[in-house]
């Protein structure tokens, strides 16, 4: 059994930290798994159950009884079995890295291409996972990058980054899912985003996914767009997990 | 049944109670700024607590009625004609087919509340009403928009009237309480907090942006949840309160946490007026 604590903040909302929590992907697909277990099975006292950095937030529809939320997540801890709720998927998105769709990579690199390309590769091979959900609607904090592929946030941040754009920002990777002001580094661009009022599905990706970015040309991206615009088709699946 | 818009006003919404359940795909809860004077509104005409009404910013819209209904308004003190005649806020006034209702400016609080019997029928994107880009189309009311009505009961409200506010936009201090990362900033920090005077800088529906004298700092945090009514301490010394629109994560130390109906009291005060926090006992 973990141990846990519950920190009241205002009247509606109390934080549950559990003791020992390391930013590794096991344990961030356990919290997301359990923040959704709450979420359904407590839908009546909940109007919100979400993730934020390696803490639940457990939002209340009325104020808070301290007493009784304690007794659900008590109870919740003893019935959640991780093996039958993990229901994550993953997900290939195809991204172009090319100079046209990577502002920052130039830069970021002394306009070395070797490096460029080092690096790119060993972003794409990589699995990354939704940690959780923030900044705007669809924006997905994707946790799992390595220290190597980790890059500081830009000094001065853009007015406009454009909707689509993969961007990493200090230990996080993300993809932003409309134009908006951003001060993450731009590395590359993908027709696919997180959110689409005009899709089926306005959001496909959920927390706890995980994702890989595949590489494709600028042309291929060129008409996977245009393809998107007519279509606004969801990417492909690779397993359900 | 249907009302028309004429004209837009400065900044008019549609709103409803909010949109909670989607704060885990990271979008705001949206709602009301004041929800005291929605409700207040949506009381007047007997409708549920959660019908969509018109939210005014400055100042209110001119709409024409397609059908006779009942309409109701609450929150900042606005000038409101019927067929240019003068009527009264804070009570029920029936509007006729045809009938134009010309709304003027807000001349004390920023924030007035049309709401109309039964609430407006338009369509709910991921389960409300409330207008929020991109997840509905428009961000705010667009001339020339039809706005659908809910069919309701002709019978007459329960309450008819109801004595204007009188907080609206003069309130000086808000109760508070102390936000999860209070034990994180300096002592000074926390006394500079409670004893201060801060002023309001820009502000719109995602946050208000307060100026005092606290310091620059580095207390740097990742990334948090943050709900209206959060107070945080920015690296430049300036607070933010998150407000209806506000981001559900900030990474700034939330230092504070409004309570009660402090956000609607926030909501009604103009850039450049001072308030000062109280709590935290």
């Amino acid at each position: 059994m973990k141990t846990f604590e519950l920190v009241p903040f205002g009247e509606k909302t109390l934080i549950l930290r559990f003791d020992d929590v390391q930013e590794q992907p096991e344990t961030i697909h356990w919290l997301n798994g359990f923040a959704a277990f709450l979420r359904s099975k407590f839908s009546k006292t909940f109007e919100d159950v979400l993730l934020s950095h390696l803490e639940i937030n457990l939002v209340s529809k009325k104020n808070t009884d301290f007493k009784k939320v304690e007794k659900q997540v008590r109870l919740a801890l003893t019935e959640y079995n991780n093996i039958d709720v993990d229901t994550a998927c993953v997900w290939e998105i195809p991204a172009c890295f090319d100079a046209e769709c990577a502002p920052d990579l130039d830069e970021l690199f002394g306009g070395d291409q070797n490096k460029i390309d080092t690096y790119i590769q060993a972003f794409t091979a990589q699995e990354l996972y939704v940690h959780f959900f923030g900044f705007l609607p669809g924006f997905a904090y994707l946790g799992g990058l390595p220290k190597e592929l980790q890059m500081p946030r830009k000094a001065h941040p853009r007015l406009a980054v454009p909707k689509g754009a993969v961007a990493v920002g200090g230990s996080y990777a993300a993809v932003y899912p409309q134009q908006s002001p951003g001060g993450w580094q731009l590395i590359g661009q993908t027709p696919f985003v997180f959110f689409d009022r005009n899709r089926m599905i306005p959001f496909f990706l959920k927390p706890g996914d995980r994702i890989r970015f595949k590489p494709i040309s600028f042309l291929e991206y060129q008409q996977l767009d245009r393809d998107y615009q007519k279509a606004s088709f969801l990417p492909q699946k690779i397993e359900n997990k | 049944m249907s009302v028309q818009v004429i004209h837009t006003g400065f900044y008019t919404t549609i709103q409803d109670s909010g949109r909670t359940g989607y704060r885990h795909w990271g979008v705001p809860v949206s709602g009301p700024m004041d929800r005291e004077s929605f409700a207040l509104a949506n009381a007047l005409l007997d409708n549920f607590e959660t019908a969509a009404v018109l939210e005014c910013t400055i100042s209110g819209p001119t709409l024409l009625f397609n059908a006779p209904t009942r309409v109701a308004v609450a929150g900042g003190l606005i000038e409101i004609r019927l067929n240019g005649v003068e009527v009264e806020m804070c009570k029920a006034i029936d509007c006729d087919l045809g009938t134009i209702l010309e709304f003027g400016k807000i001349t004390k609080g920023v924030r007035s509340y049309i709401a109309f019997e039964g609430g407006l029928a338009t369509p709910k994107t991921l389960g409300s009403r409330s207008q929020y880009f991109p997840v509905t189309e428009y961000k705010k009311l667009q001339k020339g928009m039809v706005l659908p009505l809910r069919p309701h009961t002709t019978a007459l409200p329960k309450i008819m009237q109801v004595p204007s506010t009188n907080w609206i936009g003069t309130t000086e201090t808000l109760n508070v309480l102390k936000g999860p990362d209070w034990g994180r900033i300096s002592e000074q920090h926390q006394t500079q907090l409670l004893s201060e005077k801060f002023s309001i800088g820009s502000n719109d529906r995602m946050g208000y942006q307060l100026k005092g004298a606290l310091s620059k700092n580095n207390y740097g945090l990742p990334s948090s949840f943050v709900l209206p009514g959060t107070v945080q301490l920015t690296p430049e010394g300036t607070l933010l309160v998150a407000m209806a629109d506000g981001q559900v994560t900030g990474g700034y130390p939330r230092v504070l946490m409004l309570s009660g109906n402090e956000v609607s009291k926030l909501a009604q005060l103009r850039t450049g007026k001072t308030i000062r926090f109280e709590g935290c006992d």
